[in-house]
């Protein structure tokens, strides 16, 4: 009997290695938060905000890219509004487009590069990559905290909730709230850490040691079809904030 | 094989409890030992010195030797220890470095510098002996406690260390996985392997130990060898602040309660997650005010989700309650119900145990502040926790934190009480002492349903089973002399 040893069962076909997605999230992030809105620059944006969307569609979290879908459009429209009203309307208008047409789309390429890479995947591309221990280890402890604390965050949420603490009931002050919040999260955060450190060194993790990994990571045709498309994308920008078209 | 000679630990200054003096422990090759006590009394930190996460993660005071198979660790490296000691902890969720199960059944070996291929090799192999195949290459969020348990001792295996050492690994399972695991030490033991574990629940390691120690406030209070440990009773051990060593002695404790003429009615509700998995379909049911519930099942058979259901906290399941001649909403319900967790760490929220319960008083809108303090005041004395009121509920142990939640739920004036799993890990006086509070509690008219595994609780404090199997429930009768049997098969069939 052969047993599959596949990371992810029911991965869909097109899977993107580490290094893609994250240098991906890198240029996406960057030009959303430094790019100009106005003129050609606009359309660049609308071409770079496609990419998140495009990524958690091909890997399944259909709920997510409409989730994303919806905002990116509801903010586009805003932009072009910007430009037709003036006074509070236009602060307004422009905060919030500002807001989720800047950070939005980084927001979610981390999200797919979380959801959609496992811890093996990412020590292995951050080694190939040749990246000190020193920096692999933590961002991995990191990244194995992501959907820990969405985990317990979860679980918080639902003891509030029955303790009638939240809006509408028997809060005292918006601060007070977001302490009852956070202080239990940041309290299980460190207990499950510090237990996960303990087990991580009981199964033999230490920095300087030569490591190996039944991981297979390495560039496919549909990384380059990504890479390509960011390439062309940060070219563009750069090309017109320098000359302008 | 492991040798301590004279060791003592402390952890840090400030805490007294949990270290051990003067420890002299010799273990053979390939033998069983049973490390065993009431809480603190050092049993987890002589796992951890064995493992060596004391001295390399545990900061303290360390004296004395320690060696492994003939050689001194002092001055070694956890990771060439952990070549030769595998570990298993007591809590699934957090023991796993990887968020995919492939990955982390693979990750010792990766660290080791294995080639691939073996790896590959060796965890085939071990994926087959242990029937793993379904679990594999899954999201560690959704697999269940029981599954993250299995994968742990998969893990173990695949170390092929010699030494394995487990702390409290049946905490948070059910009996059928409690079985599985049985057999999973079982072969170990005939593979010759050295095996060390800590535990309360002792029944299931009746037949494998070879010695049990007793601890007691640090120190090794008594050896038993097998056939001594096998012919204590369950008397003789419950004196001694353990668990039974055979759960077919167990009997119900014998109370005459008076139940209330009221009812609590349940209309049925479904609730379905979006994801399919274990969805519930309850039929109509009642329970008298005043009842203990015990409500079993195995792992996954939708207990904790009816709970959450029942308390409102479902959004979108339609339950309803009739009480006292009124219709309770799914919104209503939350504000008659209470769940207490199974980790309270998750419900404590404030800075001092009084303010903790003030701000459950807020049905209470008449109420001053003053007043308020007054109160919840009294209900914390009631609780055994007057002298902890200016505590932060942080700081207290793990009982106390439980009574503190369940104080909330009295100042709030909530009168059914979930409890998930309030026993797990818990050694006998302590389990006593919540199947009191939960008698107390009941007699206070509020009505509590009790999930649980644990057979000596419902046999302590519970007046009614409630049955669910495959997310319905199968029935619902009342303890007694004559149906502890059917109790009793249920905890004992497999599953599927």
């Amino acid at each position: 009997m052969q047993v599959s040893l596949s990371a992810v069962k029911g991965r869909t076909k097109m899977e993107l290695d580490p290094r893609t997605k994250l240098f991906a999230m890198i240029v996406v992030s960057m030009i959303m938060i430094t790019g100009d809105i106005r003129g050609i620059g606009f359309y660049i944006g609308i071409g770079i905000a496609l990419i998140p969307f495009v990524l958690l569609l091909i890997s399944g979290n259909l709920s997510k890219a409409i989730i994303y879908g919806i905002l990116i459009t509801f903010s586009s429209f805003m932009e072009i509004m910007v430009m037709n009203v003036s006074g509070i309307a236009n602060i307004i208008f422009l905060f919030l487009s500002g807001m989720i047409s800047r950070f939005l789309p980084g927001v979610f390429m981390g999200y797919y590069l979380v959801s959609s890479t496992t811890v093996g995947e990412f020590i292995t591309a951050m080694k190939k990559m040749r990246i000190s221990d020193k920096i692999v280890i933590p961002f991995t402890v990191m990244f194995r905290f992501i959907p820990t604390i969405v985990d317990e965050n979860k679980s918080i949420g639902m003891a509030m909730k029955m303790r009638g603490i939240g809006i509408g009931g028997n809060r005292k002050n918006l601060i007070e709230l977001v302490e009852y919040r956070l202080i239990p999260v940041i309290m299980a955060t460190v207990r499950v850490g510090n237990e996960l450190s303990a087990a991580a060194l009981t199964k033999g993790l230490e920095t300087n040691q030569k490591r190996t990994s039944i991981c297979k990571i390495g560039f496919h045709f549909s990384d380059l079809i990504v890479f390509g498309y960011v390439m062309a994308g940060a070219v563009l920008f750069a090309f017109n904030q320098m000359n302008g078209f | 094989m492991i040798d301590i000679n004279n060791v003592s630990f402390t952890y840090g200054e400030e805490s007294t409890s949990g270290g051990i003096q003067e420890v002299n422990l010799h273990i053979k090759r390939g033998e069983f030992v049973v490390l065993t006590g009431t809480s603190g009394c050092g049993k987890t930190t002589l796992t951890r010195i064995i493992n060596g996460l004391i001295p390399h993660y545990y900061e303290g005071n360390l004296s004395g030797e320690i060696c492994l198979d003939g050689e001194n660790i002092a001055g070694k490296s956890i990771g060439s220890i952990s070549n030769k000691v595998a570990s298993v902890f007591q809590n699934p969720r957090s023991q796993f470095f990887s968020v995919d199960s492939t990955g982390e059944l693979a990750f010792q070996l990766e660290n080791r510098g294995v080639k691939p291929e073996i790896i590959e090799e060796k965890m085939r192999k071990v994926i087959r002996e242990f029937h793993i195949d379904k679990l594999m290459g899954r999201s560690l969020f959704q697999l269940s406690g029981g599954e993250k348990q299995k994968l742990a001792c998969a893990g173990a295996a695949l170390s092929e260390a010699e030494i394995i050492v487990l702390d409290e690994p049946s905490s948070n399972l059910d009996i059928p996985t409690i079985e599985e695991i049985k057999k999973i030490l079982l072969q170990w033991k005939k593979q010759g392997k050295t095996i060390i574990i800590s535990e309360h629940r002792l029944y299931y390691l009746r037949d494998l130990m070879d010695r049990m120690i007793l601890l007691k406030d640090g120190k090794i209070k008594k050896e038993y060898m097998r056939d001594e440990a096998v012919r204590l009773t369950t008397a003789e051990l419950n004196h001694l602040g353990l668990r039974t060593l055979a759960i077919e002695d167990l009997k119900l404790a014998a109370s005459e309660r008076i139940l209330s003429d009221e009812v609590v009615e349940f209309k049925p509700f479904s609730f379905y997650y979006k994801n399919g998995a274990e969805g519930i379909t309850m039929k109509n049911f009642s329970v008298h005010k005043g009842s203990v519930v015990a409500v079993v099942g195995h792992n996954g058979a939708g207990k904790s989700t009816m709970a959450k259901c029942i308390c409102g906290l479902e959004k979108k399941c339609k339950a309803q309650m009739l009480m006292e001649g009124r219709t309770y909403n799914n919104k209503q319900m939350l504000t008659q119900c209470f769940l207490v967790m199974q980790d309270v760490n998750y419900q404590l929220f404030t800075e001092s145990n009084l303010d903790e319960v003030a701000i459950s008083l807020y049905n209470f809108k008449e109420l001053g502040e003053e007043q308020r303090e007054e109160k919840a005041r009294n209900i914390l004395e009631q609780m055994n926790l007057g002298d902890q009121t200016e505590k932060h509920p942080m700081a207290l142990s793990g009982g106390q934190k439980q009574r503190v939640a369940i104080s909330c739920a009295i100042a709030s004036g909530k009168n059914i009480i979930f409890f998930d799993e309030p026993t797990s890990g818990l050694d006998y006086d302590h389990m006593n002492q919540v199947a009191e509070q939960i008698c107390e509690l009941s007699q206070k008219a509020a009505t509590i349903f009790v999930i649980t595994h644990d057979m000596e609780l419902i046999l302590n404090c519970c007046t009614h089973v409630l049955h669910l199997e495959k997310g319905k429930n199968k029935e619902l009768y009342e303890l007694n002399e004559n149906t502890v049997g059917n109790l009793k098969v249920i905890f004992e069939e497999m599953p599927l």
